[in-house]
């Protein structure tokens, strides 16, 4: 029995490829229109790989952001931006390098409110990360060895200080300093400041810097303490923590949705009304979304345009494998005939001219698949992509055009032909 | 002698979408190893669909059609037409891109015999026919009509069957290669024991036949025993 199955794969096999040779011309034809199919399928597949590469890395090229600013619009600084919110804009699953301020005022060594007046001369800022100073560059801060900016985020008692200050008391990094924190307070409506003392305490002086162009609104700090060290001051002196001005990135712009409902349905921001009336509120929230939303609205229409047309591709290319392989087969249509005439089966002669189209297939597909790695150099996903749906759609095609020969009366046949 | 095929009753319908077409009714008869039968008749007459149901391209609509005692619809046909019987055309009917020796070749291998003892055996029926052996490489386009009909005589030996159908052998052929084709058809019958039954308009052909069957508008009957 398997003596006999091998005989019988021989014969067919030696069938389909003496054929496939005799039949020379048309097979070549066959052969080119396939790698020209299959080269069409690789730029299609390839055009809806770098679409979807585009889309994914869409958020590299236009990194959405979010400030937060009074509700109506004006004022980005300068604000009183609940305890509460900021945190939960800080433990947001949604959001990456969250970066928050408050303005501090303050003095060298310690003093009471009643000496204000001598030594309450000098900007300061709490801030989580160096971002938060408008226009300083990171190259402006030389840290003290062992020590970087992620020092900001935690609630140790250490200082950055204005190298121009430094020199002139004579400080230098890795000394302790003794510093007066006052903290602004602002009226709810109107323009009202009232300026109120914090805490006194001994600072390490961690690195130096040095602000060339300040770009904010405000006078550029000459200390930067921690955020969380401020904010913990503030509560040990049982005073209400406001942060001053905040702003993140959105850590995935895809989840754009959920993020916003999470900012305004649970944080309780609101969208910026511009008619609103000035207060000194941070309770609205402005995300920078646009130019992503445009360009993964555009992509993402053509991506689905691109994945839209596939049902479409592969009824066309069936129908080219069909049309190939029923063109090729009408010609053969009396040699087909005397092969059942001598005893070949319906099977056999099905995979014998089935046979021979899987190879002429696998054939174009192989040199359409080297000439579009050659010519168009796709990834080799495409490759094997465009390669599996022509073979597939091809030999469905073609299964479809023997099928069809399959109905011919052979008895009819061999009557006309004579 | 042994009867190889029994026709009883035998009719058939040619079936279209829009129309039914008698085209044998009626027809009984038997054929035997040994014998060269003719079948004439006009064109249209319906002897090539009877010579088509002997070949077991088709089974007849009624009647019953047995081959060595088997009625021919419950066979497998294609194993009948693989193994034991053959059948020749006026159109020769060889494969066009296959070389002589090849299509001799082709009913062995259908059978898996081995392809060089399917080579030596097609030189040995070529040879039987007569083919020069300058003949046994070229393709069918490129030899004779007499040759190619040669050529489907020992492609029809090579199907090993004792049953030779031929339908208009001689019709392409010129006067001195028909007598060849009828002295070879007349060869296998009697010498080697065939059951040979040819479909003609041809004369000569019917008067080397052994039995001569008339067939008029679809009805078989017997002109010369």
């Amino acid at each position: 029995m398997g003596k006999f199955r091998v005989s019988k794969m021989k014969f067919m096999i030696r069938q389909t490829a003496r054929n496939m040779v005799r039949h020379g011309k048309k097979s070549t034809l066959h052969i080119l229109i396939g790698m020209l199919t299959v080269l069409i399928l690789d730029v299609y597949v390839e055009n809806m790989d770098s679409t979807e590469k585009r889309l994914a890395e869409l958020p590299k090229v236009f990194a959405v952001t979010a400030r937060i600013s009074t509700l109506n619009g004006s004022q980005r600084e300068g604000m009183t931006i609940r305890e509460d919110r900021m945190m939960g804009v800080r433990k947001s699953a949604y959001v990456k390098d969250p970066v928050f301020t408050v303005r501090l005022k303050f003095g060298f060594g310690a003093f009471t409110v009643e000496e204000y007046k001598e030594n309450l001369n000098h900007y300061g800022m709490g801030m989580n990360a160096p971002e938060g100073v408008s226009g300083m560059k990171r190259e402006e801060i030389a840290w003290l060895d062992g020590v970087d900016e992620s020092v900001l985020a935690t609630a140790r008692k250490v200082c950055l200080l204005d190298a121009a200050l430094m020199e002139e008391r004579g400080l230098h990094p890795g000394d302790e300093v003794t510093l007066t924190l006052f903290y602004y307070r602002y009226a709810i409506e109107g323009s009202e400041v009232f300026i109120e003392p914090l805490v006194t305490d001994i600072y390490k002086i961690v690195g130096s810097m040095q602000i060339d162009n300040y770009e904010g609104y405000w006078v550029a700090p000459e200390v930067i303490l921690p955020l969380d060290y401020v904010r913990e001051a503030y509560h040990s002196q049982g005073i209400e923590f406001f942060a001053d001005s905040g702003f993140f990135a959105v850590k995935d712009p895809f989840q754009l949705n959920a993020l916003k409902a999470q900012m305004y349905d649970e944080i309780g921001f609101l969208p910026v009304i511009t008619r609103a009336r000035p207060r000194t509120d941070g309770n609205a929230l402005t995300i920078m979304d646009e130019a992503f939303i445009r360009s993964a609205e555009t992509l993402s229409g053509n991506l689905a345009l691109l994945q839209g047309m596939m049902p479409f591709l592969t009824v066309i290319i069936i129908f080219i494998g069909y049309l190939c392989s029923y063109l090729s087969l009408q010609s053969r249509r009396e040699e087909y005939t005397l092969m059942r005439s001598l005893g070949t089966g319906r099977a056999r002669s099905f995979f014998l001219l089935f046979g021979e189209a899987a190879l002429v297939e696998a054939a174009a597909c192989l040199l359409g698949s080297l000439a579009a790695a050659v010519f168009l150099k796709p990834s080799v996903r495409a490759l094997a992509l465009s390669g599996t749906m022509f073979f597939l759609a091809f030999l469905t095609g073609a299964a479809m055009a023997v099928l069809a020969l399959q109905r011919l009366s052979v008895m009819e046949m061999l009557g006309k032909k004579d | 002698m042994e009867k190889v095929i029994e026709a009883v009753n035998v009719g058939y319908v040619y079936q279209t979408k829009y129309q039914k077409t008698k085209a044998l009714s009626g027809v009984s008869c038997s054929f035997e190893r040994g014998k060269i039968y003719a079948v004439t008749g006009k064109s249209g007459s319906g002897k090539s669909t009877f010579l088509s149901l002997l070949a077991g391209l088709d089974v007849p609509t009624e009647g019953t059609l047995t081959i060595e005692g088997k009625d021919i619809r419950k066979m497998n046909r294609d194993a009948y037409r693989r193994n034991r019987a053959s059948v020749i055309y006026q159109a020769f009917h060889l494969f066009p891109l296959l070389t002589v020796t090849e299509n001799v070749m082709f009913p062995m291998e259908l059978r898996h015999v081995p392809v060089k003892e399917a080579r030596a055996k097609a030189y040995e029926y070529l040879k039987k026919v007569g083919l020069p052996e300058t003949l046994y490489g070229k393709m069918p386009g490129m030899i004779s009509g007499g040759e190619q009909q040669r050529t489907a005589i020992a492609r029809a030996m090579a199907a090993g069957g004792e049953i030779l159908l031929a339908d208009e052998p001689t019709g392409n052929l010129d006067s001195q290669n028909e007598k060849v084709i009828v002295q070879l058809l007349c060869g296998l019958a009697h010498k080697n024991n065939y059951a040979v039954i040819v479909v003609t308009h041809n004369e000569a052909v019917a008067a080397a036949a052994d039995v001569v069957y008339a067939m008029t508008d679809g009805m078989l009957s017997l002109v010369k025993r």
